[in-house]
């Protein structure tokens, strides 16, 4: 009984603490269940009743996986894990009175930390993560150490982790990593935000909103110049009047595009549960389990779920050459519909036409429409209606890029040229503490690309057109200052502003290293990485080497922190001239004279000198000195030096 | 016999121990407790969750877990390590008492936490043992019968930090208790010796019939035999001393039970023993092929109680610590 | 130089005791680390006539006493007596006045006697009659005691045992050395034939430069190792007291000057404790002391830091 009361405070502390980061995605009567279970149970150990019964607990237990059941709709997967494992940590105190029990509930503790690890990658939940982890071995040792004191555990504890970190790291960077996952199955996250396969008008607009980070881009090298940082992603190539989409997968690449000075990076992609995956315009390598398609996307096998680095190459001047045949399918627009900008577009072709101009003019005549009619960039736009090209172009004249890059597209596809939706992100933010863009939801972009005869697809924004600033400031500036979400308005720059600004990007910059060399390590960087130690993992040959090299590590660490763990005395450490007597000792002990533990330094030089004549007048030196330095006073430093020397050319078996 | 052979292969130092002993790693055998199991197999779990969705703050996680709990295996092994067991020491007891075995252990280096000290099959003692100071550990262990009681092997284990795994080690620690008989009450028919003659001859010791004199108190004489009277009267402390004719004395022997059952005579002889010993009396025990002289006071009584213990037993005096 | 000296007393002393010369060698030692001697053993075995020549060969006083039952405390610590021709008091120093007092016997003393004795032995003066009187410098008290006669005697408390710095047993001569004795002049004989090898000045100058033996911290440990050992240990009813602690490290002192080191080692210490702690300890089963031997292997137990 005294265990259990000694116990219960700690134990429901590891849980709070395991559970703290899970609140926001269990539902809110579990959370409520955990509170009333630990509230009741803290009560009891300060009141001194009686812990609830069997028959109640059982009670509890059915209720509780009932209640996850009918609130999931399921009892195995998604969400209803985290649910259950919420809903056993509130009733394990109930039972805690054996060691196993409370065993046990440090073990729930530390399976809650993981789940919360499945929500979310970011520095700070690891960072948690480490003292979740802190705290629930300390109530783990404090079980297990029934009259010692919470703070004696914790100190445990700590030397415990900090001990196991050389090892984590070690195991994290050399176990063999494969890439997808084993089974297939992956679990299916909570909404995410970024593109989907179609484009309606208004979704970038609603993207913007969102503060999130889309990804980050290391550089090596110099960064891009900001008007270039368009991060292509996805390519649409079918119109359905003010909506676009994907259409067709285009083919494999068969060339990719080369060029001068290519931009070497990588992209630490976030989470979207896509098979996306932007690169600076236009990319030119395969990076990881991706395939680069004819339209120059870039493809993952697998929708992403995890943080992951991929090593891009990207060239920013290009032609991409003849338009292929299948590439016909950017001139086509629907049946029907948006008739004023079919007959708009038809104009401006037969005008060039009998002018003989190039598709570039009437390019520059699309653009210079928008710009002269007074357009209006705004986050926003009025409704369309059923005509929604028509009547953005015509009348309502107000939109977000979107609007300008469907409407242009399609203006283009009406003249005979072909276009096709390009959605991704523009810009970023850099960081003066590191070398990297990080690229938010609310970098998101639509521009259009055209085929113009000898340049190839170019690409052509006509947001520029109307709102110049979007490119070249950014957002802030582009869009009237009562638009933008709060997290944009800069407002007044004053000095704690831009001190919380300073936070901020140190902030971030550590992320990013965190990112860059933990979330995002890979089984491309484990790869590398052990090449570098000659391992290669392609060949069986280098899979048995990293096996023995992870091996022989592990081994080797494990031998050096029981060196350090059961290293010599504090005392003989101090007493230099204790360490040589012993190590006098057992030399001669090796020689088969050992020391009694009781017998002093004249005895034993008298016994030795008893036994082996030959060894008497050197022993009788060794012993002498060893007395004049730890018996009398005349020790110093000078004769502890001699004796050290005395004793290392002592070789008794010679 | 086959058997017992191939058994000693695996277990070659089953030989009696001498102390002070320090406890040597390798000595100390250690695998994971049923909770350490499972903790490994939730550890599997989680690295091929962490496969499966491809985590990297999984594997951390599950790294650093892995990492502490080879660790903590460690710690568990260095928290054996070094301990001295210096000596040990035992009181008699009755039988069908627990017999307490005293140890007094000593910890090197470092402090040691939550080791338990046991005889198979009996009773954990589990202590922290301080740091260059001796810990005095008690260990328990049941006795049945009368005699000389040797316990198992004492068996040293720890289960810190972590609980998932127990070290330990099985010490051969030769130790032994005397067990005396279980007391009993009973009728016992006790005869004034009467073989020393008549009271002249007898020979005088101290004892408690009749007052002979006043000698100064020293410290150590018993309270009850300082006349009050004579310091009430402003007299220094003195003590009464009585003497016993030998004659006088009760003298215990085989024949004071009527009871046939050996066993069952001991046990009422113990009362005895122990009766007359509250009540300060004179006493002399005589069994078959074992004579004790009379006498009284604490060293007599356990000289008596000792030789209705090992009664009829082969003899191993000399081997009783 | 005073390794020789301390030889050729062992020598001396070796002529007329016969093959004792362990016991000499420590009798010296206890009386220049300034403590009290207590021999126990049976009478006729040369206790009496080691004090004697102890005494003669440092050159200093000799006094004994036969203690009996009805010896009073004045008997060796002396009276004052009304001396009608000057018409006062005139002290009458009692036998303590010496510098080696033989007290013969001396359980058979009553208690009172006794610890009038042992009280002067601690304090080095006697208060008689109001007034304290200084004894002589060196003051060594040899008391002796048959362990084996109980009938009318008043055993040492425990609380007395302590002030003695050690105890020693004679026992019987070894044959040769008996051998020498049956045949041989009567020793005694060549008692009056002893030359003092030293001087009183020397021997308090002796025992000044005893105190000043180093001794280092790792000595201070093992010694504080064996009182633990003492105090922790169930052999032991009671453990070591500190004032036991000051001995052996007085004693020990004493032992390693005699051998001419002015530092002590851990020998020095093996070397006189069964005689220092004999007489302290008893064993925890039958209340009873420890034979030397069993105190030796108690030692083996302590190592040496």
């Amino acid at each position: 009984m005294k265990s259990f009361d000694k116990n219960m405070v700690p134990m429901i502390g590891a849980l709070v603490i395991a559970i703290a980061p899970q609140i926001p995605h269990l539902k809110p009567w579990i959370v409520g269940w955990c509170i009333l279970l630990w509230g009741y149970m803290l009560m009891a150990v300060k009141y001194g009743w009686a812990g609830p019964g069997r028959i109640t607990r059982f009670i509890l237990t059915v209720a509780g996986f009932f209640g996850v059941a009918i609130s999931y709709g399921k009892i195995i997967g998604g969400g209803s894990f985290v649910g259950l494992l919420a809903i056993m940590a509130g009733l394990k105190p109930l039972e805690t009175k054996t060691h196993r029990d409370q065993m046990i509930t440090a073990f729930i503790a530390y399976f809650i930390v993981i789940t919360s690890l499945f929500e979310s990658e970011t520095l700070a939940i690891t960072l948690y993560m480490f003292f979740s982890v802190f705290v629930t071995t300390g109530v783990l040792i404090h079980v297990n150490h029934p009259s010692g004191r919470l703070k004696e555990s914790a100190k445990q504890s700590a030397k415990i982790l900090l001990q196991a970190i050389p090892l984590m790291l070690l195991l994290f960077f050399l176990f063999p990593r494969i890439q997808g996952s084993l089974w297939g199955f992956a679990r299916q996250h909570t909404a995410t935000t970024g593109f989907n396969d179609s484009l309606n008008m208004g979704d970038i607009s609603k993207l913007v909103q969102n503060n999130e980070n889309a990804f980050r881009a290391e550089f090596s090298g110099d960064l891009p110049k900001p008007e270039t940082r368009y991060w292509r992603g996805i390519v649409l190539w079918r119109c359905e009047g003010a909506r676009w989409h994907v259409g067709i997968r285009a083919p494999q690449l068969q060339v990719p595009i080369s060029g001068a000075q290519p931009y070497e990076y990588s992209v630490i992609l976030e989470p979207h549960n896509k098979k996306w995956l932007f690169a600076l315009d236009l990319p030119a390598n395969e990076p990881g389990q991706s395939q680069l398609l004819d339209d120059y996307s870039l493809r993952l096998r697998y929708e992403l779920r995890h943080k992951q680095r991929f090593y891009l190459k990207s060239y920013t001047s290009y032609n991409t050459g003849k338009l292929k045949p299948w590439e016909r399918i950017a001139l086509k627009l629907p049946a029907q519909g948006n008739k004023k900008a079919r007959e708009l577009a038809h104009t401006w072709a037969s005008e060039s036409r009998s002018e003989a101009r190039t598709d570039e003019q009437i390019v520059e005549t699309a653009l210079n429409y928008f710009k002269e009619n007074n357009f209006i960039y705004t986050l926003n736009p009025p409704l369309l209606g059923s005509n929604p090209i028509d009547d953005f172009l015509f009348n309502k004249k107000q939109g977000f890029c979107e609007h300008f890059a469907s409407a242009f597209a399609f203006l283009m596809r009406a003249a005979g040229i072909p276009a096709r939706v390009i959605g991704g992100y523009l810009g970023g933010k850099t960081n003066p503490y590191g070398n990297y863009i990080l690229v938010r939801q609310s970098d998101a972009h639509v521009w259009v690309e055209v085929w113009l005869k000898g340049k190839g697809w170019t690409r052509v924004d006509p947001t520029y057109a109307v709102a110049p600033s979007r490119i070249e400031q950014g957002m802030e500036m582009a869009v009237p200052a009562d638009e933008l979400p709060d997290f944009l308005s800069s407002g007044q720059r004053g000095v704690f502003i831009t001190f919380r600004e300073q936070i901020r990007n140190r902030w971030e910059a550590i992320n990013a290293q965190w990112d860059s060399f933990f979330i995002g390590y890979s089984s491309d960087d484990q790869k590398s990485f052990l090449s570098r130690f000659g391992i290669h993992l392609e060949t069986l040959k280098g899979k048995i080497k990293s096996l023995l090299a992870v091996l022989s590590l592990v081994i080797l660490s494990g031998i050096l922190l029981s060196a350090g763990l059961f290293s010599k005395t504090r005392a003989s450490r101090k007493d230099p001239i204790q360490r040589i007597y012993l190590k006098f000792c057992s030399k001669l002990a090796k020689a088969g004279f050992p020391r009694r533990a009781d017998q002093g330094p004249r005895d034993y030089a008298a016994e030795i000198g008893r036994k082996e004549r030959r060894l008497k007048e050197r022993v009788d030196e060794i012993m002498d000195v060893y007395i004049i330095l730890r018996y009398t006073r005349r020790g110093n430093d000078k004769i502890l030096n001699k004796f050290g020397l005395l004793v290392n050319r002592f070789h008794p078996g010679k | 016999m086959k058997k017992s052979g191939r058994l000693k292969i695996f277990f070659p130092r089953k030989t009696s121990i001498q102390l002070p002993h320090q406890l040597h790693w390798r000595r100390i055998y250690i695998l994971p407790t049923a909770q350490g199991l499972l903790f490994i197999v939730i550890l599997i779990g989680m690295l091929i969750g962490s496969i499966n969705y491809s985590n990297n703050l999984g594997f951390l996680l599950t790294f650093l877990l892995g990492s502490m709990t080879f660790i903590s295996m460690l710690h568990a092994i260095r928290n054996m390590t070094g301990i001295r067991i210096i000596s040990s020491g035992t009181e008699p007891v009755f039988a069908e008492e627990a017999a307490v075995f005293e140890f007094y252990v000593c910890s090197e280096k470092y402090r040691r936490f939550a080791i338990s000290f046991s005889y198979k099959g009996e009773k954990e003692t589990i202590r922290d043992i301080a740091l260059d100071t001796n810990s005095h550990i008690n260990v328990h262990a049941m006795t049945q019968k009368r005699g000389r009681f040797t316990p198992g092997p004492l068996v040293i284990s720890s289960r810190y930090p972590m609980g998932l795994f127990r070290a330990w080690v099985v010490l051969p620690i030769h130790t032994a208790c005397t067990v005396y008989p279980k007391p009993l009450a009973g009728q016992l028919n006790l005869g004034a010796d009467t073989s020393s003659g008549d009271d002249e001859n007898g020979k005088e010791i101290t004892g408690v019939d009749d007052f002979k004199e006043l000698r100064p108190y020293q410290p150590g004489d018993p309270l009850q035999r300082i006349s009050w009277k004579a310091f009430s009267r402003g007299l220094d402390l003195f003590t009464k001393l009585f003497v016993g004719k030998a004659g006088s004395a009760v003298c215990l022997t085989w024949d004071s039970v009527a009871s046939m059952n050996i066993e069952k005579k001991l046990s009422i002889l113990t009362h005895g023993i122990l009766k007359l010993h509250r009540m300060n009396l004179v006493y002399g025990l005589t069994l078959p092929g074992e004579f004790i002289d009379q006498g009284s006071g604490d060293a007599h009584k356990h000289r008596c109680l000792k030789a209705l213990a090992m009664f009829a037993l082969p003899d191993k005096k000399d081997e009783i610590v | 130089m005073m390794e020789e000296k301390y030889e050729s007393i062992v020598k001396q002393i070796g002529r007329i005791i016969l093959g004792k010369e362990k016991q000499i060698r420590l009798a010296l030692t206890c009386f220049f680390a300034r403590g009290h001697l207590l021999i126990e053993d049976m009478p006729g075995i040369g206790k009496t006539t080691l004090g004697k020549v102890l005494s003669l060969c440092l050159g200093l006083s000799f006094r004994r006493i036969q203690c009996t039952s009805d010896m009073l405390p004045g008997d060796i610590l002396g009276v004052s007596v009304f001396e009608q021709k000057s018409g006062s008091f005139l002290f009458h120093p009692g036998p303590i006045f010496t510098h080696v007092l033989l007290a013969d016997e001396i359980n058979r003393a009553t208690p009172k006697t006794q610890s009038a004795l042992l009280e002067a032995m601690e304090e080095h003066q006697v208060t008689i009659e109001g007034k304290t009187r200084l004894l002589d410098d060196p003051f060594f008290v040899i008391a002796t005691q048959n362990p084996y006669e109980y009938s009318g005697t008043f055993p040492l408390p425990e609380s007395q045992l302590d002030r003695f710095l050690m105890r020693i047993e004679i026992g019987y001569p070894g044959r040769q050395a008996e051998h020498q004795l049956l045949k041989g002049d009567e020793p005694k004989s060549l008692l009056p034939k002893i030359k003092p090898s030293l001087e009183k000045e020397t021997v308090l100058k002796t025992q000044r430069m005893i105190s000043g033996v180093h001794v280092s911290d790792a000595m201070l440990e093992y010694l504080q190792d064996i009182l633990d050992y003492t105090r922790t240990s169930p052999h032991f009813y009671m453990g070591l007291s500190p004032r036991a602690g000051m001995a052996l490290l007085q004693t020990a002192k004493s032992w390693a000057f005699l051998h001419g080191r002015d530092h002590t080692l851990p020998e020095d210490l093996q070397q006189i404790l069964p005689w220092v702690i004999g007489h302290r300890l008893r064993s925890k089963d039958d209340l009873q002391q420890f034979s030397n031997e069993k105190i030796n292997a108690f030692i083996m137990e302590v190592p040496i830091p």
